[in-house]
This record gives structure tokens, C-alpha cells and sequence, in this order.
């Protein structure tokens, strides 16, 4: 779901490091399963980490669905109200002191020609969208340039699928975790340091 | 997701439900009426209508034809449980061709001004479009465009269908061949035919993305229809393959698509509208007055605003209802967009040279003749072809990742 340096699905996010307990899997479809079953029985999920985007893992694990869309439809919003702001005002405010606009008849048209703005309106509607979108999702999961590495697993960028449980979370139980991760064909169970 | 351990699904043979058969008694009916009642009115309305009907469900066919040809050679998994229902829908392509031929035989002189000698003798304009504007041209190319279509149609069928036996890879690589190919001619053959059939009901006006404009009406058309037959498939207790997630991307199709027409709307009236040169504003002049005005704003809302809206969020792209009644919306839309193409150009034409008296849009059952007669033939010959093949494609090298298909 994400790269390794992302913690998704924490809520609070703590400055403090703790040992998390991380089984390494092969296949997306062993992840996927172990997922399931670790937060069906009531492991403590901290995060998982795949070298793609992985249909579903969400659901597996019980996520709620993020809040970004509609903050992107405010943005969208936002970029409309821009584009009939600036238009409106450029083509047709003359008469507000210190800020006016600068009327221009464009084509023999009347000033106030809306459907010559719609290229704009379609525009930064598009723009503010997709930007404050990456933006907000940049932020908010800390995935800006000079963020700290909150976790470090060898590979998952590369070819494979981690499940980290977070040991000091309710339920956990290391040798029912370990059977766990040897029922869904884990190859490596590590303990690493992780910033949560 | 990954291929693994996905049952294939137990199959129930296709028979058609009952319910189609009632329908498609109804519409047929209602639809002889209408037709026969539209021509004992005038012939320039009856032929006015048949047109629409004929371009209405060529593009239906042509526009799930496209939809196999694009996801074949994309390598697409998500749409093989609804493959078998593209490939039916591609064989209803020799019932337009007759309703293209009958008009080209019978109909021409009632709507297309360049037909008539003694127009074509007095306009020196429309004699420089000669090589493209007569008769025999427009009937070979009828002719022809249907010949390119059922063939590429029928070669993408017959190796959906080979691979059902053997399973063997190489008949997806045949589509994605012949899909490519069938791209290709059908952007070609797409813009000659609107030009011919229905740009040409007005020879003095032009544009240049007439062509693309009429393709994205029938691919949001076919994907409307394709969401409605599955649904009704659903209910009737076949496609049980078929998930909420497949649901989630025939709403992103609509979605997506229909914001492309309005994009290709946009595209076509601002220009015009920008520019605001006589020979091009005649066209929309003539379609925002005397009455008009109201469609031609119903056009929008009905293929964009509306659609564009409800699909927004996630759970309506997730919805059967939801979908169902945007799938509608957008079949009435598209009917909507090829009436408020042709009916101005015909009903200005008959008044000029028929001595008709009509100002101003025109709606009763000789409307409703020709496209419910079509609509009806359509349901029955669905309720056929479905049961042609297998209704799902056990064999397809997708069909792990169709099944497995997760948002």
C-alpha cells in the first residue's frame, strides 16, 4: 500500500520509536491473506509495505477510506471560484478604487462573455485539483523531501511484502504471531526499529 | 490482484427471460405504429426519424466494438465477465446497415438537399462537393463502412469464441491485432460516415470535429446500454461473476466518457462561437431558436450535467439503481443529441422544399416510431445472440484478473 517510508492508517502519529515485530512475504496473494487473518483475529496491524500499489489491502486490513477525495473536491471548488474571480473581475470590475480590473472588448463581444472563460474555468479547476491533492497527501503522510525514515525494510521497494505488527499494540501475542506468518508461507520475520 | 485460487464460476445457460420478450413485444409494437403513423404524417418526418433510429443503434453496436478493439489491444482484464455482452452487441450491425440502405434507396430526396438536382443545379457551392455529395457515393460508402465494420466485428468474435475450446494465448493476440486494426479504419470510416449521414444534412456548414463528436456519443450510448443488459442479465440470474467493483468501472466508463462529450462539445461550439463567422453559426442558430433553445440545454444536462454530477461520488459508481438510472439518462441523451442534429436541418429543408409549415421542435409518437421499433428488434436479436457462446469466456488468459477484479 505504501513505500517504506509512509505509515499509512495511524491516526496518532507519535514522535517516538519502537520495535515492530515484521514478517517478509513473496507473493502479493500471501500478504493479502495474512493481512486478513492478522486483523480478523485481532493482531495489532501497525502497516504494510508493498513495492506497488496493492488492490484490496485496504479492505483486508478494515481501513476506513481517506478523507483526501473530498478534500479534493474543495480544492476543485476552490479553483473554480479562482477562474470566475479572475475573470470576472479582470473583464468587468472597474470601478472598485485601487483594485480594478482592465476591461477589454475581445472580438466585438460584451465584456462579461462567459462562455470565452470556460477554457479557464476548466483549467484551474483541473490544476488547483490536482496539485493541492498531492500536496495534501504529501503533507499529511510526511512524504515531503527531508522527512525522517520512519521504517526501513530491506526490499519492499524492490520485490517484497512486509506486515508489520506493532508489539506494544493490544492483542499481540509473538508466538501466535509467529504461527501466524509460518501459515501464510512468511520467508523472514525481523524486528526493526520504527518511528510511530 | 494476483492470479490465484479463484473458482471459475458455475454458468447458467443463456435463455432469454420473458420479461425481454414483453418488452421487446411492446416496443415493436408501440414502434410499427409510431413509424407508419410518422410517414402517413409526412415522409420528410418518417425518413427524419428513421435516420436517427439507423445512426442511433449503429453507433450502439459500433461503440461496444470499439470498447472490445480498445481493451483487447490494452491488454484490459477487468471486462472479460462482460465480454460475451460486447460481442453481442457487435452483431446487430446488419440491421442498421438495412435502415441505412433503405434510406440511401428510398428516403434520400426528403432530407439531404444535395440530392436534389435542381438545388444542386443553382448552387454553385454544393457543386464543388459533388465528388463527396451523391447519391451512388453514399450508397457505395454505406456499403462499404458496414462491409469494414462486420468484418473486423466478426474476425474479433470468431477468436473470442476460438479460444473458448483451446484456450490457446494466441487468439488474444489475434484481437489485439485485429483490434488495432479495426482503431484504425473505424477512426477513418466513424468520420466519413457522420459526414455523410448527418453533417451533410446541412452541405454549406462544416466542422472539423464532427467526426469525434458523433464516436463519443456512441461509445457513452453503447456503455449505457452495456450497464443496462447487465443489469437486467443480473437480475434474470446470469453474470453472477459480476461485482460491485465491475459496477465501480462501467460508472468511471459513463463518467469519464461523458465528460469527454462535453469536452468535445465544448470544443465544437466555442470555436464557433468564438469565431462567430455566417457560414459555421447556422448550425447553432439554428438549434437556439424557434423553440429549440429548451433541448438544446436539455442535451447538456441530460448527457454531462446530470451524469457528471451523480457519478461524483463513489458509492453511486457502486450503486445498481444509481447506475441504472444514469445508463438511462444517457440512452435518452444520446437519442436527444442525434434529434437535436437532425430535426432543425430535415424540418428546415421540408419547410423550404416540401412546403411543409413547422416551426419549432416537433415530439409525438411519429418520434417514438422508429427508435422503439429498433430498440425492440435490438432486444430481440440480444436475447439470440446472447446465447451464441458461452456467456462467459472460460478460457480467456484474463479471466483470473477479471474475477479477481478489485477498486
Amino acid at each position: 500500500m505504501s513505500s517504506a517510508v509512509a505509515t499509512h492508517g495511524h491516526e496518532e502519529i507519535a514522535k517516538q520509536t519502537r520495535e515492530l515485530f515484521v514478517g517478509i512475504f513473496t507473493e502479493e496473494h500471501q500478504l493479502m491473506s495474512v493481512a486478513k487473518d492478522a486483523t480478523d483475529n485481532g493482531h495489532p496491524v501497525h502497516d504494510c509495505y508493498t513495492p506497488y500499489p496493492v488492490h484490496g489491502l485496504d479492505d483486508a486490513l478494515g481501513w476506513k477510506r481517506s478523507w483526501i477525495p473530498y478534500a479534493s473536491f474543495c480544492f476543485g471548488l476552490f479553483g473554480l471560484s479562482l477562474a470566475v474571480g479572475l475573470q470576472v473581475h479582470s473583464q468587468y470590475v472597474d470601478f472598485v478604487p485601487f483594485w480594478r480590473g482592465w476591461p477589454i472588448i475581445i472580438g466585438g463581444k460584451p465584456f462579461l462573455s462567459w462562455p470565452a472563460f470556460i477554457p479557464v474555468f476548466f483549467e484551474l479547476t483541473v490544476l488547483c485539483t490536482g496539485h493541492l491533492t498531492v500536496l495534501t497527501y504529501l503533507i499529511y503522510r510526511r512524504l515531503y523531501p527531508g522527512a525522517k525514515v520512519k521504517v526501513h525494510i530491506d526490499g519492499v521497494t524492490d520485490d517484497r511484502f512486509a506486515i508489520a505488527l506493532d508489539p506494544e499494540g493490544e492483542g499481540f501475542d509473538e508466538d501466535q504471531a509467529r504461527a501466524l506468518f509460518a501459515k501464510h508461507g512468511c520467508t523472514e520475520i525481523l524486528t526493526v526499529e520504527g518511528r510511530v | 490482484m494476483g492470479a490465484h485460487h479463484h473458482a471459475i464460476p458455475e454458468e447458467k445457460p443463456w435463455v432469454m427471460p420473458g420479461s425481454w420478450m414483453k418488452t421487446a413485444i411492446v416496443l415493436i409494437l408501440v414502434g410499427l405504429a409510431g413509424t407508419v403513423y410518422g410517414f402517413m404524417d409526412a415522409s420528410w418526418r418518417g425518413w427524419s426519424n428513421v435516420l436517427i433510429a439507423g445512426v442511433y443503434f449503429t453507433g450502439v453496436a459500433l461503440g461496444a466494438a470499439f470498447q472490445f478493439a480498445v481493451f483487447s489491444f490494452t491488454n484490459g482484464g477487468w471486462w472479460i465477465g462482460v465480454k460475451r455482452v460486447m460481442e453481442a452487441f457487435t452483431t446487430f450491425l446488419p440491421i442498421p446497415m438495412l435502415v441505412m440502405l433503405a434510406i440511401g434507396l428510398f428516403g434520400m430526396h426528403e432530407l439531404y438537399e444535395w440530392s436534389v438536382p435542381e438545388i444542386m443545379d443553382n448552387d454553385p457551392l454544393l457543386q464543388r462537393k459533388a465528388l463527396l455529395l451523391n447519391e451512388t457515393g453514399w450508397l457505395v460508402r454505406v456499403v462499404f463502412y458496414f462491409a469494414v465494420w462486420m468484418t473486423t466485428t466478426f474476425l474479433m468474435r470468431k477468436f473470442s469464441r476460438a479460444q473458448d475450446a483451446t484456450g490457446d494465448v494466441k487468439y488474444t493476440i489475434f484481437n489485439v491485432r485485429v483490434g488495432a486494426i479495426h482503431t484504425v479504419f473505424y477512426g477513418l470510416t466513424v468520420t466519413f460516415a457522420s459526414l455523410d449521414w448527418l453533417s451533410s444534412l446541412e452541405p454549406h456548414w462544416f466542422s472539423t470535429i464532427f467526426g469525434v463528436y458523433q464516436f463519443i456519443g456512441m461509445f457513452v450510448c453503447a456503455a449505457a446500454f452495456l450497464v443496462l443488459f447487465v443489469l437486467s442479465m443480473q437480475k434474470a440470474g446470469y453474470l453472477s461473476w459480476i461485482t460491485e467493483d465491475h459496477y465501480h468501472d462501467f460508472g468511471k466508463m459513463m463518467f469519464a466518457f461523458g465528460t469527454f462529450w462535453a469536452y468535445i462539445w465544448v470544443s465544437q461550439y466555442i470555436l464557433i462561437w468564438y469565431a462567430n463567422m455566417p457560414e459555421e453559426t447556422g448550425f447553432y442558430i439554428a438549434r437556439q431558436n424557434d423553440g429549440w433553445m429548451a433541448i438544446f440545454f436539455l442535451n447538456l444536462a441530460c448527457n454531462w450535467v446530470l451524469p457528471f454530477l451523480i457519478l461524483m461520488p463513489r458509492n453511486n459508481k457502486r450503486n445498481p439503481k444509481i447506475l441504472a438510472l444514469v445508463a438511462g439518462m444517457l440512452i435518452f441523451g444520446h437519442w436527444l443529441d442525434l434529434y437535436l442534429q437532425v430535426m432543425p436541418a430535415t424540418s428546415h429543408f421540408a419547410v423550404h422544399h416540401h412546403g411543409a409549415t413547422v416551426h419549432g421542435p416537433l415530439f409525438g409518437l411519429q418520434e417514438l416510431g422508429p427508435i422503439l421499433l429498433l430498440g425492440g428488434v435490438f432486444i430481440l436479436v440480444m436475447g439470440k445472440m446472447l446465447g451464441a457462446a458461452p456467456l462467459l469466456a472460460k478460457k480467456d488468459p484474463y479471466l483470473q484478473e477479471s474475477l479477481a477484479h478489485h477498486q
